[in-house]
């Protein structure tokens, strides 16, 4: 077989197949183009999941007749003339290869009227033959119109999903495009049905509570300012955390991008708060200065290279638990899930251990309604301080605590909340130095396996910081010679602990940097040493642990993510009660 | 045992249940509570929280079992009016005569309950049938024991050990005291990983058979209140059938403890206890305990730990607690060498401290990192890891 050169429309068919995959990527890059046009409102059209027709019409700035040709040609672009300018690239569609890679694969016609110009100018391209150019007249702006796409590569067009699912992802594509430029107003329509609109000028948190669908007062606004960059972005409560990242839109300089690192910031901040395999929905807007970012890494820009990942990474974590901080962090319980809560978890019968009298103290305290006995613009200040407002304790169980506070009853998981408080102050003493760990009269020999043996050496720092010494005793074998005096007190095992460690470690279940699987093993010494549900507390014990409830910062998650507090507002009760 | 047992099958006739007794309180009380130690707190079956009296031949015996442990005991203080036997809830009996002010009380058995009376007052507590109750066994007196010891000094073997026993659920042969007898001598071992104590003691040897026996620590602190209150003669000690049989006093003022013994195998001590440790300083027990309780209150639960550093004729024992301040404590001492420091958890150096009885003790060391050992009057061994402090 010899060796020719590749014909050119297969050369723009290959270099196509990056860029346009599927019709979302196909509307991805035309409405970069459009945004970068100036474009304040931008219209996209598709039908039967966008293989029949893609359509973006902008009131952009527009392209001229005699520039046209140009505009589908492959790496014709108007955005950069040298190579130096590669460095200072602050708009979207730079790679000039857009439309022609569009052309390749569909029945393309780009209509555009140009303000400069007196008359717009219309050119099709077909299976990546250019045609000529000829008069148009509309609005100023530009329409694209891409038909029957991937209708001369079958073997693409075989891999597309059902229309509705194409449809799906291009809707998904241009959420995320609202959500990266929020001053330009979306339409979106999909065989003559708009499926949403999303208006100029809208109030960035208004922005997002419409595609999110979380309400306005439920977002907790992000703000920063350092010497890498400055963020501004939104936040959703800790309660709206779903598992995965898809809710978390990261925006650097206006583009849309994927950046692991700069997602775990987001986690890191919300440590505690959230189960770690979660988030709840973030959209953060990230300036940095041009030249602090190489976007040139990937076809679909989707991933940059960061020159100051780590600045950016602590400024996006500070920030987040900055407004953590700010926020009232006990979460409400929405009453119908309430509801349901109280069905399956309390027992049909009273338990017994209510007695008749405080039955009958709760149901005074309800009746006579402390909200309506406030006195109009009395604060009592933020809940984590009101625990001094604690009359009566109820144990639930031994294992859940149930209190009386101004204007709601709380229920505490002791469990939770001791973890909560150790986990504080294990990270308070590690910040100080090594814990302070105990020798082992007879060093306790672990089965641990070949590979948990061969990370010991690339784990020894960070286990010395938390007072554990292992040593190797031999291929998949090892010995606990020290273990933190803390743990030891709170009787927790040397052996099982570090056999459950390492293999996490192994199994890649700890993240890899040392300071994040710092807190992940803090997490679990805190787990292991905290008191347990069931545990029968004495009262000294008891309030212990609900005076330092107030004094540890974010106490109203355990580092598992699980809620330690449940505020059931007297309102709720009230409402449930039928007395509103 | 010589007291009117019957076999837990036989069926009685409900007048053979019908006791009748007038018992001296104090000494009702003591024995009941007591027996009680070994009824579980939570226990699936209301009968193993029960204790049973059984009153004949003059003479009250109270027991109760968990199913591992086994604790009977006979009092004379007593008037034997009708025999019979009744099985009750423990925790409200020994309530009731505790509350009780009356120099003696009277016992009715009717049926399932048990009628209690005082001058003026009256309860009628609600049991069960005697025959539910699992069988607790008295001490085999015709059969030989393996070894004696005497009272006191068996209570203090348990006294010095019983505390650096083990309490965990994953190293379940440490749960336990050793009990380690060859020839004349037997040694009390215990150990929670951290800290090992050994206590030894001459000891009356019966039978020839040496041996090992792990006995839970339960039992032992059972064992130990029984001899608190009846230190007086041998306690006759037993290893037969997988079980430990502790026989005290004889006739109508006798007592059994019977367990099961923990499996497993206890960790080789003799390779534990160091044997170069070269540095060894002489120091008064009460001073040295004083020093490390005063250091100690400035710890806290994440840095437990006091730091003692030597040198000539001065001892400093410091601490610190992140959040709350530090503490230097001076004590004099006779040691001449080279400044040595070294840590140690406070909490297991005044466990052992307060159960030495001898006025001074000899801490052995050999470096920071190594383990230290304190000695008393040459049967006392305790054996204590260092923690390392910033």
């Amino acid at each position: 077989m010899s060796i020719r050169p590749l014909p050119r429309v297969l050369v723009d068919q290959i270099a196509a197949g990056e860029v346009v995959e599927r019709p979302a990527g196909a509307v991805k890059e035309l409405v970069e183009n459009a945004v970068d046009a100036g474009a304040t409102q931008i219209e996209v059209h598709i039908a039967d999941g966008g293989r029949s027709l893609v359509s973006v019409r902008d009131n952009g700035l527009g392209i001229a007749p005699d520039e046209l040709g140009l505009a589908v040609s492959p790496h014709a672009t108007s955005k950069i003339a040298t190579v130096h300018d590669l460095d200072a690239i602050l708009t979207m569609g730079f790679r000039g290869e857009a439309l022609a890679s569009i052309g390749a694969v569909s029945r393309l016609t780009v209509r555009s009227q140009c303000k400069s110009a007196q008359e717009g100018g219309e050119i099709r391209v077909e299976g990546g033959r250019m045609g000529d150019v000829r008069p148009w007249s509309g609005a100023q702006g530009t329409i694209v119109e891409a038909e029957d796409l991937f209708h001369n590569i079958p073997a693409r067009a075989a891999f597309l999903k059902s229309p509705r699912a194409e449809a799906m992802r291009v809707g998904e594509t241009l959420m995320a495009m609202a959500l990266a430029h929020p001053t330009v107003g979306l339409r979106f329509v999909v065989d003559g049905k708009q499926r949403f609109d999303y208006p100029a000028n809208e109030d960035t948190t208004q922005r997002v509570a419409a595609v999110t669908g979380i309400p306005v007062d439920a977002l907790l606004r992000l703000q920063a300012e350092e010497a890498a960059g400055q963020l501004v972005g939104c936040l959703a409560r800790p309660e709206f955390a779903r598992h995965g990242t898809r809710g978390v839109h990261l925006i650097l300089n206006g583009r849309p991008i994927l950046d692991r690192s700069l997602t775990h910031a987001i986690r890191e901040g919300l440590r505690g708060l959230i189960e770690p395999t979660t988030l709840p929905p973030a959209v953060l807007w990230i300036s940095v200065p041009p030249d602090r970012v190489d976007v040139n890494v990937h076809p679909t820009k989707s991933e940059v290279r960061l020159r100051d990942g780590s600045a950016l990474f602590s400024m996006i974590r500070m920030a987040v638990r900055r407004a953590l901080d700010e926020a009232n962090l006990v979460p409400k319980m929405p009453l119908p899930q309430q509801l349901d809560e109280v069905k399956t978890a309390w027992p049909a019968r009273a338990p017994s251990n209510i007695s008749p009298s405080s039955a009958a103290g709760l149901e005074t305290g309800l009746s006579s309604s402390p909200t309506s006995e406030k006195a109009p613009g009395f604060d009592f200040g933020p809940v984590t301080r009101s625990v001094r407002a604690v009359e009566r304790i109820l144990v639930l169980r031994d294992s859940f605590l149930v209190l009386e506070e101004a204007d709601a009853l709380v229920v505490i998981d002791q469990h939770a909340l001791h973890e909560r408080m150790m986990f504080e102050r294990l990270k308070d003493r590690v910040g100080q130095g090594e814990l302070p760990r105990q020798a082992l009269l007879v060093p306790e020999p672990i089965q641990i396996g070949a590979e948990a043996v061969e990370l010991l050496p690339q784990w020894q720092p960070l286990l010395t910081r938390l007072g554990i010494e292992v040593v190797e005793l031999g291929p998949g074998s090892a010995a606990v010679q020290s273990f933190p005096v803390l743990l030891l007190e709170r009787k927790v095992s040397p052996g099982p602990f570090v056999e459950d460690l390492l293999s996490r470690a192994v199994s890649k279940h700890l993240p890899p940097e040392p300071e994040a699987a710092l807190d992940e093993v803090l997490d679990m010494m805190a787990c292991k040493a905290a008191i347990k549900a069931g545990d029968c507390l004495s009262d000294a014990e008891l309030e212990d642990l609900l005076a330092q409830r107030e004094a540890i910062e974010r106490s109203t998650n355990c580092p598992h993510g699980r809620p330690t507090t449940i505020r059931i507002p007297v309102e709720d009760l009230e409402r449930r009660f039928h007395r509103r | 045992m010589d007291g009117p047992i019957l076999p837990v099958e036989t069926t009685m006739p409900s007048t053979a249940t019908a006791m009748k007794i007038v018992c001296d309180r104090t000494a009702l009380a003591d024995a009941v509570s007591l027996v009680s130690g070994v009824v579980a707190a939570r226990s699936p079956s209301p009968v193993l929280q029960c204790l049973r009296i059984t009153a004949g031949d003059g003479q009250l015996r109270f027991s109760a079992t968990d199913l591992e442990i086994g604790v009977a005991q006979t009092i004379d203080e007593v008037d034997v009016q009708q025999e019979g036997e009744v099985l009750v809830p423990a925790d409200k009996l020994s309530q009731i005569v505790k509350a009780s002010d009356d120099p003696t009380l009277t016992l009715e058995a009717e049926g399932d309950r048990l009628r209690i009376r005082g001058l003026g007052s009256n309860w009628s507590l609600h049991g069960f049938p005697v025959s539910e109750a699992p069988e607790v066994e008295d001490f085999d007196e015709s059969i030989t024991a393996d070894y004696e010891v005497p009272a006191v000094i068996l209570r203090k073997q348990i006294q010095r050990t019983l505390f650096a026993a083990a309490n965990e659920q994953s190293r379940y042969a440490i749960n336990g005291v050793l009990f380690e007898r060859s020839g004349q001598t037997l040694r009390c071992v215990a150990t929670d990983g951290r800290r090992l104590a050994l206590s030894s003691c001459s000891c009356e040897k019966t039978t020839d058979q040496d041996g090992n026996t792990i006995v839970p620590s339960k039992a032992l602190q059972l064992l130990g209140k029984l001899l608190d209150a009846r230190a007086q003669g041998e306690v006759r000690v037993s290893i037969r059938d997988g079980r430990a049989h502790f026989g005290i006093g004889h006739g109508s003022r006798n007592a059994t403890i019977t367990s099961t013994l923990v499996e497993g195998s206890f960790p080789p001590w003799s390779d534990v206890v160091p044997k170069d440790n070269d540095i060894h300083v002489t120091m008064d027990t009460s001073s040295l305990a004083g020093a490390v309780r005063r250091a100690a209150l400035l710890t806290s639960q994440e840095s437990r730990g006091v730091k003692l550093t030597f040198s000539a004729g001065n001892l400093v024992i410091t601490s610190r607690a992140p959040d709350t301040g530090e503490a230097e404590i001076r004590v004099d001492c006779n040691y001449d060498g080279d400044e040595l420091s070294i840590g140690f958890n406070p909490g297991y150096l005044t466990d052992a401290l307060k159960i030495i009885d001898s006025p001074e003790i000899i801490l052995s060391l050999k470096g920071p990192q190594k383990p230290g050992v304190l000695k008393a009057d040459g049967e006392f061994i305790y054996v204590v890891m260092p923690v390392s402090l910033d």
